[in-house]
């Protein structure tokens, strides 16, 4: 018979909580989300876009937050083959990667393009809580398509919450950003979150309508990527 | 167009950083050699490859419930064993603890160093920047460490870093007078990533975004370990905590107002049930 030594260390003899604390969500066969019974009320009468904000709120959103969260989430959903999440999870469909694997790979891109993204508009987030007066010019609109879709997304959002910032001349991700925070998501936190879940199902589609395994049809050449011994 | 220095892949042969694998780099490097180009663009010479097979050594702190193995763990708990250890990685990128760490580290010494300046044999000026220094920060990369009084890793590192002779290196010297003033002045024990950040900001002409890479990258073995045998295990317990084991602190039961409105538009009309049967019936 063997025996093991017992080695004892300081996460041993450190004092820890007995239990993982919940915050947001309960346990058991009836699981409730801030309280709401999710099966027998929210299911009920809540549409998935208002349980979403309520669970990144803690609050259940009007009508109104809702239809404009939906939206914004429809705005936010195109996600092109060019960019890079996309791109990712196209070229993981080609390396015959599993669908956990490419939804781990397009769900790390699109969290790293919407912290860019947030980070980049930081300064315009804090601004939409208060009167907005005028535009900084890095947030104005680059051209007319821009103008054009920041237009379609006001007329979108006719009937539902007010989004003065939309009235000026703003471009797109910031128009976007400022709906968001319209429905209620005041944080940068809560943004990156709604722009990776508008866009994943879209990433994920464009993947798996991709071949698996089909390297010979993927242009290994774009962008160019041209080898070098010049030190950086 | 996006240059690199890193690969190509030639007719025969793969090119590595200005080398080729198969006939300049096979058998005469190393994986900690690989590693360090990885880092820092060329090869390593006999000295840096043996002080990051020390530092790898060193680092190998690998408790599987230290959190950000311990979310390996989780994720890997599935069977996938790449799934953990980038899960695991994903979380070291930043000044908080882990490895990459020791870059943000390497910056508060490179300051520090430039605040001596020409000073730095002028063991008095030392001891007075490094004060100034911590009095004007007082929270420094590297200083303080959890549970324990000691770092044991620091200390090993201490022990090496006297036996070959690195005491007497300007980075050392500068880390160990910040390291002292805050043991007196807060009681912070002095972390491996400061100690190491001084070795490594003597040895080489690394930046401390290079320093970040390279000690996550030597430091490897301690997040695969983790995610390979948790992968291995498939435990069910890592996939869901017993029920008894979670708290809820959150928001008390509560029904929701469309819900309420219903129940307020129904509920008369609704039969009323009771454990005998329809009430009133």
């Amino acid at each position: 018979m063997t025996t093991s030594k017992v080695w004892n260390g300081p996460l041993d003899d450190a004092e820890w909580p007995d239990k993982l604390t919940a915050r947001v969500v309960t346990q058991g066969p009836c699981p409730r989300l801030h309280g709401y019974d999710v099966e027998g009320d929210l299911a009920r009468h809540y549409s998935f876009a208002e349980t979403v904000l309520l669970a990144l709120t803690g609050t259940l959103p009007s009508p109104e937050e809702a239809r404009a969260f939906d939206v914004a989430l429809q705005f936010a959903a195109p996600a092109p083959a060019q960019e890079a999440p996309t791109h990712a999870a196209i070229i993981a469909r080609i390396c015959v990667a599993s669908t956990s694997q490419i939804q781990g790979a397009a769900a790390i891109a699109l969290g790293e393009q919407a912290r860019v993204l947030v980070a980049e508009h930081r300064a315009w987030i804090e601004m939409l809580s208060g009167p907005l007066a005028e535009v900084p010019a890095a947030f104005r609109a680059k051209s007319d398509a821009e103008r054009e879709s920041v237009g379609r997304l006001r007329r979108a959002l006719r009937g539902t919450v007010d989004v003065p910032a939309l009235w000026h001349d703003i471009g797109r991700a910031p128009a976007l950003i400022a709906a968001l925070h319209a429905c209620g998501l005041k944080t940068a936190e809560a943004i990156e979150c709604a722009l990776v879940l508008a866009k994943l199902p879209i990433v994920m589609a464009e993947a798996l309508a991709t071949p698996a395994g089909s390297h010979r049809q993927y242009p290994v050449q774009l962008p160019t990527i041209a080898y070098t011994e010049e030190p950086s | 167009m996006i240059s690199t220095r890193v690969a190509k892949n030639l007719w025969g042969e793969n090119m590595y950083f200005g080398h080729r694998t198969l006939a300049d780099l096979l058998g005469h490097e190393t994986l900690t050699g690989l590693m360090f180009m990885a880092a820092i663009g060329r090869r390593p010479t006999d000295d840096e490859r043996e002080v990051f097979d020390t530092v790898a050594v060193i680092m190998t702190s690998a408790d599987g419930r230290i959190w950000p193995l311990k979310l390996g763990r989780l994720v890997s708990s599935y069977g996938g064993t790449l799934a953990g250890w980038c899960a695991s990685l994903l979380t070291m990128e930043g000044p908080r603890l882990g490895p990459w760490t020791t870059g943000y580290s390497a910056q508060e010494l490179v300051e520090l160093r430039a605040q001596v300046g020409e000073r730095i044999d002028d063991e008095e000026a030392v001891v007075c920047e490094a004060r100034a220094f911590f009095e004007r920060k007082r929270r420094v990369v590297g200083l303080g460490v959890p549970l324990r009084e000691r770092d044991e890793r620091y200390v090993a590192l201490e022990a090496w870093v006297l036996r070959t002779g690195r005491d007497k290196l300007p980075h050392w010297r500068l880390h160990v007078a910040l390291a002292a003033h805050g043991k007196r002045v807060a009681n912070l024990g002095t972390n491996i990533l400061l100690g190491l950040a001084a070795v490594l900001l003597d040895l080489g002409d690394y930046t401390p975004a290079q320093i970040s890479a390279l000690v996550t990258f030597v430091n490897q073995n301690v997040f695969a370990a983790n995610a390979l045998e948790a992968a291995q295990q498939r435990s069910p317990e890592m996939q869901r905590l017993p029920d008894d084991c979670v708290l809820y602190v959150g928001p008390p039961a509560r029904t929701s107002p469309r819900a309420a409105a219903e129940r307020r538009r129904f509920e008369p009309l609704e039969p009323i049930y009771t454990d005998d049967g329809l009430a009133g019936a």
